[in-house]
């Protein structure tokens, strides 16, 4: 992996931008109502404490998935598992609601986490084994886990997990021992963004003040000058894509205690989320808050301009489309420069 | 049985040899997967509104110039990270087809190609196209390794002081790579869907990935990549033959490919790590 360049924030700012134009254009053009258009995709996320109790949340989601994304990238490595990741933590998660429903609450929201968990960090470790023990290239091996996971979950909640009573694929909702309390109802807000804000701090303090995060870091810097200078990279390989798993898999986890059950999609988007946000933020993790709000802002600033002007069109892949294409830029002018 | 996996190379072979041109340029195009689907909807969508095979080749074609284009955009000229930037239009592709199809169609899912209008070239074109797969793979390596062209594309990716030394633009050679190769992929989605006779959202189900995981089993040889191609396409034709005999969910068996390719990645990794350990 090329390692990436120096962070300009100009240039995230920009690439947001460039998204939110984007979206903005194609809705206005498309129904036919740009104005009204223009004013829910702004506005939309605070109109109503229910959008924005969810834009909170949604926040707190994908701050653990940005964070996710971040600690791999800081280490020098990169994540592309992180769909998978998110899917396998929620699917743990759920299984464990579905097969001891009646276990007390105080126990059951840690044992379902700690499931989910698990899945996810399992997943990451197995892509940094594979990169350690024989050079197997952890970002192509990460997206192929990611990829077969796919289907395996589609399965999953169609056979084996899947609610008899329910003509969607999906598994029965979760019982209430296993939901998370609604902090703001009607709104999804829940602790979720207690999660991403200790996650935030944690991962901050982690790599500016301990000799492990410093580690990190320097073979994020380079590799080589690293293990020459006696630190096992290769540990640190395998400890970071586990981490970032983890996280990805809490970003999935939370997903399903805050919707309630584990439906087909329900944790889609979180694995490109957290690597927009985490390359909009630079991967710093005091940043990546920022940068989720912003995007979350985006996402759901869109979608409520689709509610309300009837255009029936999920533009989600469209935004992150445009950030991933002009994050890392370094100068937006069509001259030509050099490489 | 031989022709069947032959016939569902052709896209493998294809789109592999685009990606060995920008990897040799030294510009690896991870957005093969997009580009495929691209071209894969553009040919399907110009022959369902009545357009002709022809045309719907150079739509598709068309497709993956513009996508290049993109890429090389964002890469060469703004100084975009290549992997981050092929990535968005990996997520870019699918999205627009389905605004696309939306708009004209007034739906986002399968778009059928009218059977007689494949007819004649399904039981003749498409036969020879996927011979001359080999010969044209051989081709495309005389092309890269041993052509003035070939030449350019291979110092581009080594040494591009060298290209500027001669007055050559290495921006430009790695510009022509990124167009050749999405321009392939996107052509390879136009015969996928001309096999399928239609154009299914998801349809090109990990094809541009395993591209890429071809270049390198195959060892940057044409011979390899080859026999690389036609061992992904035998797995493809186990897992449909497998689909109608036993009691395993369909759906799981779109994770094959993607499994069988870490699986021979893992395996060829460790290959070469003791090769190097003796």
């Amino acid at each position: 992996m090329m390692p990436l360049k120096r962070k300009s924030y100009s240039v995230s700012f920009t690439a947001l931008a460039a998204a939110f134009l984007l979206a903005l254009l194609t809705i206005a053009i498309l129904s036919g109502n740009p104005w009204k258009a223009m004013g829910y995709m702004l506005a939309g996320p605070f109109l109503s404490p229910m959008a924005l109790g969810n834009l909170l949340e949604s926040t707190a989601r994908l701050t653990l998935a940005g964070i996710a994304a971040s600690l791999a990238f800081r280490a020098g490595l990169f994540n592309l598992g992180g769909e998978g990741q998110a899917l396998a933590g929620g699917l743990a998660a759920a299984a464990v609601a579905l097969y001891f429903p009646e276990i007390p609450r105080v126990l059951a929201l840690p044992a379902a986490l700690a499931a989910g968990l698990l899945a996810g960090s399992l997943i990451g470790a197995f892509s940094g084994f594979l990169r350690v023990m024989w050079g197997v290239d952890e970002l192509i091996s990460s997206f192929l886990i990611a990829a077969s996971m796919g289907p395996v979950g589609h399965v999953l909640l169609n056979n084996v997990m899947k609610d008899p009573e329910s003509y969607l694929i999906a598994a029965p909702p979760l019982t209430d021992n296993y939901r998370l309390a609604a902090l703001w109802p009607p709104s999804r807000l829940t602790a979720v963004l207690l999660w991403a804000l200790i996650v935030t701090v944690g991962s901050f303090l982690f790599l500016k003040f301990t000799r492990r995060g410093y580690e990190w870091r320097l073979r994020g810097a380079n590799e080589r000058f690293a293990r020459y200078g006696g630190i096992k990279t290769g540990s640190i390989a395998i400890a970071s894509l586990s981490v970032s798993g983890a996280l990805y898999a809490a970003a999935g986890t939370a997903a399903l205690m805050d919707g309630g059950q584990a439906v087909q999609g329900f944790t889609a988007g979180l694995g490109w989320d957290g690597l927009a946000i985490a390359l909009i933020a630079g991967s710093r993790p005091e940043l990546i808050p920022l940068a989720a709000i912003s995007y979350s802002w985006l996402l759901q600033g869109t979608r409520a301009a689709m509610m309300h002007t009837g255009f029936p069109f999920a533009l989600s892949g469209m935004v992150q489309a445009t950030v991933f294409l002009f994050v890392t830029a370094r100068r937006f002018s069509l001259k030509r420069g050099r490489i | 049985m031989i022709e069947a996996i032959a016939a569902s190379a052709v896209p493998l072979i294809l789109a592999a040899i685009g990606g060995l041109i920008s990897e040799q340029a030294g510009v690896l195009n991870i957005s093969l997967e997009g580009c495929i689907t691209s071209g894969a909807f553009t040919a399907a969508l110009v022959l369902n509104t009545g357009g002709s095979i022809p045309l719907a080749l150079t739509a598709a074609s068309a497709s993956g110039i513009l996508f290049g284009l993109l890429l090389a955009a964002a890469h060469i000229r703004m100084g975009a990270n290549l992997f981050i930037a092929g990535l968005g239009i990996n997520l870019l592709s699918p999205s627009l087809a389905g605004l696309i199809s939306n708009r004209v169609l007034g739906h986002k899912g399968t778009i059928r190609i009218p059977a007689d209008m494949l007819h004649g070239f399904n039981r003749i074109g498409l036969p020879i196209i996927t011979w001359l797969m080999i010969p044209l793979a051989g081709t495309a390596a005389l092309i890269i390794y041993r052509s003035r062209f070939g030449r350019r594309i291979r110092s581009a990716g080594s040494s591009p002081a060298f290209l500027e030394e001669r007055g050559i633009s290495s921006a430009g050679v790695k510009t022509m790579a990124l167009v050749i190769s999405s321009t392939a992929a996107a052509l390879s989605g136009a015969f996928l869907a001309f096999r399928i006779e239609a154009f299914v959202p998801g349809m090109s189900s990990g094809r541009g990935w395993i591209a890429l995981v071809i270049i390198w089993l195959g060892f940057r040889r044409y011979y390899g990549i080859l026999i690389a191609a036609y061992f992904f396409s035998l797995i493809e034709i186990i897992s449909g033959r497998v689909q109608g005999i036993s009691s395993i969910p369909s759906t799981l068996l779109l994770a094959l490919p993607y499994t069988a390719a870490l699986v021979a990645l893992t395996l060829a990794a460790v290959g070469r790590k003791m090769k190097l350990d003796k």
